[in-house]
């Protein structure tokens, strides 16, 4: 147990509200940077994998469990929408909202089922739910059109209005990251949010505190799961074609390694890990033959170099010189007392 | 009646390959804690460097499967040198993170050297099947079987006879508790890793003959050895054996008389029920699995 | 604090910079360059079609370009892999045309899924494409898909010629396997729609393409005393198909089949004994050499065979190999009717006036209402004699 705490940022405690700024100030300067119509894409697949990220926050960082399941959870928003929107003739506004309420229940119904299980056993568990859903994508041939995919989803349209444009597209989809964002932000210096980071850092602390572990948990996994079926539909809409082999066991992998990697837990880790992905994808694409080799070396030199993440990497340190300033001030001052910390 | 013997074949021919898998993810959760994503991988990498070193370099096939299974050994040294080596990854967590990006680049690799190609070994049985109360199966089951039991009673004793073996089987990956054993976590880890590595390629020499073997032949063969190892209980050798049967028999029941289509989605379905009601599996030891 | 800031921001934009792959590189087709874009997934599960077909397209080009190009402009072919996936084709997509220049696609990925993702963006833009993929709704129907093309067999096509092999054979029930991959349940569909019209029963069974024993699939069919075996699938378990059939109907006599996913003479020999007599549906590609003089293809066929075999080591061509290549001359023949113009309308045109273009997987005969050109006339029935493929009697 000592081992696993070690490796949790300090910094859990704290939210910085710069992080939550420059996450918005990003999204909203990025396109600035470049507006073709392919950066454009690129950039509405980042705010995308934006709203993605902050869900799986929710529990890879907040609550500190490792979820597999948000590749599935995202197919499943994606799929939900198209199939409301292609089988049933919903319109898209009403599909955007049906989605993220489908997956907040099957978020739920995960979340009940692994109520109870430690680490390792609740991210299997999150895999096979995951992998479940992925094969359901494509064997549920007449609702999801099977492997071949989903065909025919109209783009998202409001009053009438469609968002085919590019640009108009990235500002619907940058709105609700950025919303998405400040709603995770809020709801984490509540009190609830406080309880799961505590929860997160260290159960024994949280359940002394009075904290109801499975409210937390599934809580946790709720929002998770209403972040990833706005995305999944936010997909939807923005590809026009959905098909299972995007939310693949690989998808569930590179969202965890990049949210780790990044700074899971923290504000800034979303967009940091959105921008890694989309950097990865597009960089990869070059090196047709050795993508895949290429891509597991850099995770691995990444994972060895920032076990805790780059934010985490640079707040421990951070904490760390800040303890050693402290423990020196605390010396010189009372030079016969020892410093204890929680 | 025939269907039924037939399914049961069936389900013990490849339910004897899950459960070497199986066993394979039970040393490494029993040494370090972690899930090794990459038995899959060495499954893969023993069976196609069988074929490749058999049907491409003409390598007699006796020595073709035991240079695939030394092959394979120095591969998983490699895995725990790239993994621990650094010193930096200390959680099982962190550390089953980071075998996804090895099993990642082993399957690279692997795509390259194969030339994306597929790869075929006979059995050492010879191609004639067995015919067995009206239902039919190749001889390489038989041989299966009575593998995944000699591994399973080899392990056993050795996990209870041997100093390793129950330092290994203490472990649990608490590096506390090792240094009581005065022994360091980097050598236990280092066996762990060399013998479930073995053990995946035993299990790929095994397979090999039952179809063919390509680069992409391990990810999903890990994923459901997994599940079996979670059935019969992480970490239990003749838990990983029933886990296993059990597993294999249960997709080809679903194979010969449900929906066939639907045969692969059965392995998570059980590993999700598992963990749900039982996650000691059926014949976990008591271990804390739950808050 | 804030130094640290300003680095992340810096980084950030480094990375955001990398993520556009620094903008558009290709100013495109200049006055001696046609950029003509591929994706095929030489990676993932289907990478060994993948590759085959990147071969086969790749060999079209450098034989055109060494031939002095299209009108004296050479081919600039850009190629990416999606790995199999959709969304990362989407984007790759977008990226050959917005930033690459490219001025025509052929190849959509080597998975209908990924083609069918692809046929809006190219459409959108107002260029051709030409799949090597093989369901039909990537070009069905045609009034709404004017730009998009593809070299490849409907499977209608190949299942009307198994229910004539079928009838002339007597063959009345028949046990099918198709996997449950997007090319096994689009053949499925198609056969169990024109079978029953044609007085056939079909008794099905699908497999999951990375299953390593069919044999309670197998049994189960054969319950139905079916004359027939065919699998339908492009994966290695075609092989444990193979194994599986012969040992579980030791004593039976039936008729082994497979559908044209598996002409492929390294699956078959690693069949081995098990693969002898096997049928397959075929373009004439495999048995070129065995055609009539008099047939038209058989020019064509003998000299990609060789070319190919000639620049790959050895290696046989297959039937994909062959499709990627056709697409890709077919884009040609159609450049040189525009004198080099790559406009999407103007090209879609040209290949519709094509007439007959001949190709090595088939004859095409492309018009404004079909976009897939060929027709039952192009396929063959093969049989494996244990060492080659042979025209079945």
């Amino acid at each position: 147990m000592s081992s696993r705490l070690s490796a949790l940022p300090r910094s859990l405690g704290r939210t910085n509200s710069w992080e939550l700024w420059i996450t918005i100030g990003l999204l909203l300067l990025l396109p600035m940077l470049m507006a073709t119509d392919y950066a454009l894409h690129i950039w509405t697949r980042m705010a995308i994998y934006v709203i993605l990220l902050t869900g799986l926050n929710f529990i890879n960082g907040m609550a500190g469990m490792i979820s597999l399941a948000q590749a599935g959870f995202f197919g499943l928003g994606a799929y939900a929408a198209g199939i409301a929107a292609v089988r049933f003739d919903v319109p898209p506004v009403l599909a955007l909202v049906i989605a993220p309420v489908v997956v907040t229940l099957a978020a739920l119904l995960v979340g009940m089922m692994s109520m109870r299980l430690k680490e390792i056993y609740f991210k299997m568990a999150t895999l096979g739910a995951g992998f479940v859903l992925f094969l359901l994508f494509g064997r549920m041939v007449e609702l999801t059109g099977g492997p071949n995919g989903l065909v025919g989803i109209p783009p998202f349209s409001l009053f009438g209005f469609e968002f085919t444009e590019p640009i108009v597209k990235y500002g619907f989809v940058a709105l609700l990251a950025i919303i998405g964002a400040i709603v995770a932000h809020n709801l984490l210096v509540s009190r609830t949010g406080r309880a799961l980071r505590a929860y997160g850092a260290s159960e024994p602390a949280a359940l002394a505190a009075g904290a109801s572990p499975f409210k937390l948990r599934l809580l946790a996994f709720g929002m998770s799961g209403f972040y990833a079926g706005v995305a999944g539909a936010l997909e939807a809409f923005d590809s026009r074609f959905i098909s299972p082999s995007t939310f693949d066991f690989m998808m569930a992998v590179l969202l965890v390694v990049a949210l780790v990697l990044s700074g899971a837990g923290r504000m800034i880790g979303p967009i940091l890990g959105a921008l890694l992905l989309t950097g990865i994808e597009v960089f990869a694409a070059d090196y047709a033959d050795y993508e895949p080799l290429i891509m597991g070396v850099i995770f691995l030199i990444a994972i060895q170099l920032f076990p805790r993440g780059l934010a985490g990497e640079l707040a421990a340190r951070r904490e760390d010189r800040r303890e050693r300033a402290k423990r020196e001030a605390a010396e010189q001052a009372k030079p016969d007392q020892e410093v204890v910390r929680a | 009646m025939d269907l039924f013997i037939q399914v049961l074949l069936s389900g013990l021919s490849v339910g004897a390959i899950y459960a070497i898998v199986a066993l394979g993810f039970g040393v490494i959760f029993n040494a370090t804690g972690a899930i090794n994503f990459v038995q899959g991988e060495y499954v893969m990498v023993g069976g196609l460097s069988a074929a490749m070193l058999y049907e491409a370099w003409d390598v007699p096939i006796f020595v073709a499967i035991l240079v695939a299974i030394a092959v394979t050994t120095v591969l998983g040294l490699l895995t725990e040198m790239g993994l621990l080596g650094f010193g930096r990854l200390r959680t099982p967590a962190a550390i089953t993170i980071a075998t996804i990006a090895i099993a990642v680049i082993v399957k690279g690799a692997a795509m390259l050297i194969s030339v994306r190609d597929t790869y075929a070994l006979p059995s050492v049985l010879g191609s004639e099947s067995l015919q067995i109360l009206g239902a039919s199966t190749s001889r390489q089951t038989i041989l299966n079987l009575v593998l995944a039991v000699l591994v399973v009673i080899a392990l056993t004793l050795f996990f209870r006879r041997t100093k390793l073996g129950t330092t290994l089987r203490a472990a649990a990956g608490d590096s506390e508790t090792l240094q009581t054993f005065g022994v360091s976590y980097r050598t236990t880890a280092r066996w762990a890793f060399v013998i479930a590595a073995a053990l995946g390629a035993v299990a790929g020499a095994g397979l090999a003959p039952l179809t063919v073997m390509s680069f992409d032949s391990g990810t999903l063969l890990g994923l459901k050895g997994f599940a079996a190892a979670m059935l019969g209980g992480l970490g239990n050798p003749q838990g990983a054996l029933a886990g296993g049967l059990l597993l294999g028999v249960a997709e080809a029941v679903v194979a010969g008389y449900g929906t066939s289509a639907y045969a692969d989605v059965v392995a998570f379905v059980v590993l999700l029920a598992i963990l749900t009601f039982k996650p000691t599996g059926m014949f976990g030891t008591a271990r804390a699995v739950r808050t | 604090m804030r130094k640290k800031i300003l680095a992340l921001l810096a980084g950030s934009a480094l990375l955001a910079s990398s993520a556009c792959g620094l903008g558009s590189s290709g100013a495109g087709g200049g006055d001696d360059t046609i950029t003509i874009g591929t994706l095929f997934s030489v990676s993932g599960a289907g990478a060994k079609l993948g590759d085959k077909m990147r071969k086969g397209a790749e060999l079209a080009v450098e034989k055109v370009n060494s031939q002095g190009g299209i009108d004296g402009k050479k081919i600039k072919w850009v190629f990416y892999d999606p790995a199999g996936d959709t969304s990362t084709a989407v984007q790759q997509t977008n990226r050959m045309l917005d930033s690459d220049g490219v001025e025509l696609v052929v190849g959509g990925g080597g998975s209908s899924g990924i083609a069918l993702a692809m046929d809006p963006i190219t459409s959108g833009k107002g260029i051709t494409f030409i799949a090597t993929e093989g369901a039909r709704q990537i070009v069905e129907p045609a009034a709404e898909h004017r730009l998009t093309f593809k070299t490849t067999f409907n499977d209608t096509v190949m299942i009307e010629k198994l229910i004539e092999y079928w009838k002339a054979k007597d063959v009345t029930r028949v046990a099918f396997m198709p996997d449950t991959s997007s090319f096994g349940q689009s053949a499925q569909e198609e056969l169990e729609r024109l079978a029953p019209e044609a007085g056939i029963k079909v008794f099905t069974a699908a497999f999951d393409p990375a299953a390593n024993d069919l044999t309670p699939q197998v049994k189960r069919l054969a319950g139905n005393d079916p004359q027939a075996y065919l699998a339908w699938t492009i994966q290695p378990s075609g092989v444990t198909f193979l194994k599986n059939v012969r040992s579980v109907l030791a004593d039976r006599d039936v008729m082994v089949m497979h559908g044209f996913g598996f002409v492929d003479d390294r699956y078959m020999q690693q069949a081995g004994a098990a693969a002898e007599g096997t049928i397959l549906v075929s373009p004439k590609l495999p048995i070129w050499d065995k055609t009539e003089d008099s047939d038209q293809q058989k020019a064509a066929m003998e000299d990609f065979a060789t070319s190919y075999a000639e620049k790959y080591a050895g290696e046989q061509p297959n039937v994909y190999a062959g499709q990627a290549y056709d697409a890709m001359m077919v884009a040609v023949e159609a450049l040189r009717a525009t004198g080099g113009d790559p406009d999407g309308e103007k090209v879609a045109k040209a290949i519709e006036g094509l007439g007959s273009h001949v190709g090595v997987t088939g004859v095409f005969k492309f018009t404004p209402d079909d976009h897939s050109g060929l027709t039952a006339d192009d396929v063959a029935v093969v049989q494996w004699d244990g060492s080659r493929f042979v025209p079945a009697e």
